[in-house]
């Protein structure tokens, strides 16, 4: 509950600010200039958001970490994060609040492209449990980069630095799947085991394997309890 | 200093173990996972026919898997489909398919392992394919098995991993049909010599492979092989002889199947707004069926025209157009050959009448058919979109207008009245003996390279053709999102307006009566 709280004030304080605002239009523009701008949408002439399910993982590579370079950082560096500390509060609630208040500003986000399934939609008769399970996809996806980006946030107090560290993980993770060609096999199979790009096709496919579900989640539990210690080391500085 | 160490070791303990919780939830996750298939038409579940198959079965059926372990892509994908398949086979059988998988242990297996492996394989008859990867900054093409062998008493199937996922579903339940009933698999000649594409060598010969196995074949003076189940003619360059019609002709009257793919005009290769005319030679051949393929009227539908290919821009992207000779087709016919198929790009395509067939009392399955707003247009020569845009109601009929057609029955020889060019065959039929199957479509080549379903239309058309038929529903399955209505130049321009602007003028409007509302609290 207080997490729930933390959250809201989280939320609310993201939404006081013009880069949330930056951040949902131009992710929600770029997928719609994706969509039917650079892929072959009208040349295909095919009532599907695949397309879109395919380029949007690699825009929230980017997205996520920047709305979650702020959550940590910024309250540590203008001394928030300290003053929240003092309250009788486990620095895990802290995390998961700053984490849930980001999620749903990429809720927000994933909400701002429906324009796209209700435009196809209208255009010929589209499967919409793909486009469920897809969004499904993409916002398990979103929570485990912002997860990292939350990380990366608590090991700094720079906004940038906890930015390209986020995305370079989240990069990084996003790419290891097709990185197992060039691996030796050892490597090759923790790479694939390890990749978010090969878990999130599953969904836009219209599959939801609980396999690819908990590894998002495991992603988030661990991402955001490595947040919490770093955040706990704080007291001790 | 020594609670701050203290608090330090606690924290990187801490930090680790839920680094290992998360671990073991993704584990946990992954090992006790079922998968929820959210299609309207349930196509990555267990199909009923499959269903069906799999408790039908009494004896134990041993499937032995062979994967890669580090598989390139576009394979990587299809391992993980074939083991989550096997794994949903073996779930829904209750222990009555046992499934081993081998997996080769990729570039670090050892020599003895990696024989040992190869020579297993190849004794079961599952063929190499070449998988290409990088190794030392180096391209290489690494050799490995992918592909599944079914063993049930004295039978033996092998099922081929093949390069697409949603191909697996048809190719592993056909290999339980088989090997469960015992039935052989069928050989399907591909003509070639005739100009026509090197079927054999290409990716779409590795998608018929799912189903039968193929076999290039010359038609000359000799009768073709008697081991044939089916022929497959695709988009004949040079015209076939006589002989070379009896030939086909008395293959057809054992009661064979043909399968025919036909262009009868193409793009001129130095002058692509040119249409030239393509002689097959096989007019007298379906003509004496009572079938004829336009050899001077093309199809073309203004209101429902598909894209075509018209050149390159100064990048070497491609540029299309909505040509009316590439037309969008309306009827598909509810036939094995069309299930799970909506709607066909048909481009240069020959009207085909079988009406003369039908009379003769042959069973003629209009395939496919053009919209109500298609015309057969007579002496078309120019590519050009500009071409076709204009009505020319002298040269242009209306109608229902066939574009490709399935034809069953015991068929007169297309020689029962004509000098036999050469020798007689031995045992030279003027009836087939048993019913005959045709399958016929005016556009071949382009056809193909049009949309991916017109490769199953050629799969479910070669089923059907070795009377396999059953399964084809399952083809369908992979069938491509349904096309779009057709939109305007400037309905396209307003949808892609309109849809990048909404969400900056939406967040805009919002960020700017949070920020009023948020002054006005202040004041």
């Amino acid at each position: 509950m207080r997490a729930l709280a933390v959250a809201r004030r989280e939320l609310r304080g993201a939404l006081d600010q013009p880069l949330a605002y930056v951040l949902v239009g131009a992710f929600a523009a770029l997928s719609a200039a994706f969509f039917f701008v650079l892929a072959p949408f009208f040349a295909e002439a095919r009532t599907t958001l695949r397309p879109f399910f395919e380029f949007a993982p690699f825009a929230l590579t980017l997205f996520a970490p920047a709305l979650a370079m702020r959550t940590l950082a910024e309250e540590a560096r203008g001394g928030g994060l300290d003053l929240l500390l003092s309250w009788p509060l486990d620095p895990g609630v802290v995390v998961a609040g700053k984490f849930l208040g980001a999620w749903g500003v990429l809720g927000l986000a994933l909400l701002c492209t429906a324009g796209l399934p209700i435009t196809v939609s209208a255009l010929g008769p589209l499967d919409w449990g793909p486009v469920l399970a897809g969004y499904l996809g993409l916002f398990l996806y979103g929570g485990a980069c912002l997860a990292i980006g939350v990380f990366a946030s608590a090991m700094s107090s720079h906004q940038v630095v906890a930015f390209i560290g986020g995305f370079t993980a989240c990069f990084a993770l996003y790419l290891a799947g097709r990185a197992q060609v060039v691996l030796p096999a050892g490597l090759a199979s923790i790479a694939h085991a390890i990749g978010f790009e090969a878990r999130v096709t599953g969904f836009a496919r219209g599959v939801v394997d609980t396999g690819d579900v908990a590894f998002f989640v495991a992603v988030m539990v661990g991402a955001l309890g490595l947040a919490r210690e770093a955040v706990d080391a704080r007291r001790w500085r | 200093m020594a609670m701050r160490a203290a608090a330090r070791r606690r924290g990187w303990l801490a930090a680790a173990l839920w680094v290992a919780l998360g671990v073991l939830a993704a584990m946990a996750g992954a090992r006790h996972g079922v998968r929820l298939d959210l299609t309207a038409d349930g196509r990555h579940g267990i199909a009923p026919e499959t269903r069906a198959l799999i408790d039908a079965i009494d004896d134990p059926v041993e499937a032995l898997a062979f994967v890669p372990s580090d598989a390139p892509p576009p394979f990587d994908r299809v391992v993980r489909a074939l083991q989550d398949l096997l794994e949903d086979y073996a779930r829904a059988s209750g222990g009555k398919l046992r499934v081993t998988v081998r997996a080769d242990g990729g570039a670090d297996a050892s020599p003895a392992d990696r024989h040992a492996l190869r020579a297993e394989a190849l004794g079961l008859g599952l063929k190499p394919v070449d998988l290409q990867a990088w190794e030392a900054d180096r391209r290489i093409v690494r050799r490995a098995y992918l592909g599944v062998v079914l063993l049930h008493g004295d039978h033996r199937v092998v099922v081929p991993g093949g390069e697409r996922p949603e191909d697996l579903p048809h190719a592993m339940t056909r290999g339980l049909r088989d090997v469960l009933d015992g039935r052989h698999r069928p050989l399907v000649g591909v003509a070639h010599g005739h100009g026509e594409p090197a079927l054999v060598d290409s990716p779409v010969a590795a998608l018929l492979r799912t189903g039968a196995d193929l076999e290039a074949v010359e038609i000359g003076v000799d009768p073709l092989p008697a081991r044939l189940d089916a022929l497959l003619i695709v988009a004949p360059r040079r015209p076939f002889d006589a002989r070379a019609c009896y030939v086909i002709d008395q293959f057809v009257m054992q009661g064979r199947a043909v399968v025919m793919l036909l262009d009868t005009v193409e793009r001129a290769p130095s002058f692509p707004d040119v249409l030239v005319p393509v002689g097959t030679g096989l007019e007298p051949l379906l003509g004496g069926y009572g079938v004829r393929v336009s050899p001077d009227r093309l199809a073309l539908d203004r209101a429902h025209a598909g894209p075509a290919v018209v050149g390159r821009d100064p990048a070497g992207r491609t540029l299309t157009v909505d040509h009316p000779l590439h037309l969008v087709t309306g009827v598909l016919a509810d036939h094995p050959v069309t299930r799970g198929l909506r709607r066909l790009v048909m481009p240069l395509a020959a009207p085909i009448d079988a009406r003369e067939a039908a009379a003769r009392g042959a069973t003629v399955t209009p395939l496919v058919r053009g919209e109500s707003t298609a015309v057969a247009r007579r002496g078309l020569r120019r590519f050009d979109p500009r071409a076709a845009r204009d009505p020319v109601p002298a040269d242009e009929e209306s109608g229902p207008i066939d574009l490709a057609v399935a034809i069953e029955g015991r068929l007169t020889s297309a020689f029962a009245d004509r000098t036999i060019p050469g020798d007689s065959l031995p045992g030279a039929r003027t009836v087939a003996s048993v019913p005959a199957r045709l399958v016929i479509a005016g556009s071949g080549a382009r056809f193909l390279a049009a949309q991916a379903d017109a490769l199953l239309f050629l799969q479910n058309a070669v089923d059907w053709a070795v009377d396999d038929a059953s399964l084809s529903g399952l083809r369908g399955r992979s069938a491509e999102d349904p096309p779009l209505a057709p939109v305007s130049a400037r309905g396209r321009a307003a949808i892609k307006v309109a849809n990048i602007a909404a969400p900056l003028v939406l967040c805009a409007v919002v960020g700017l009566w949070r920020r009023r509302r948020r002054r006005a609290r202040d004041r």
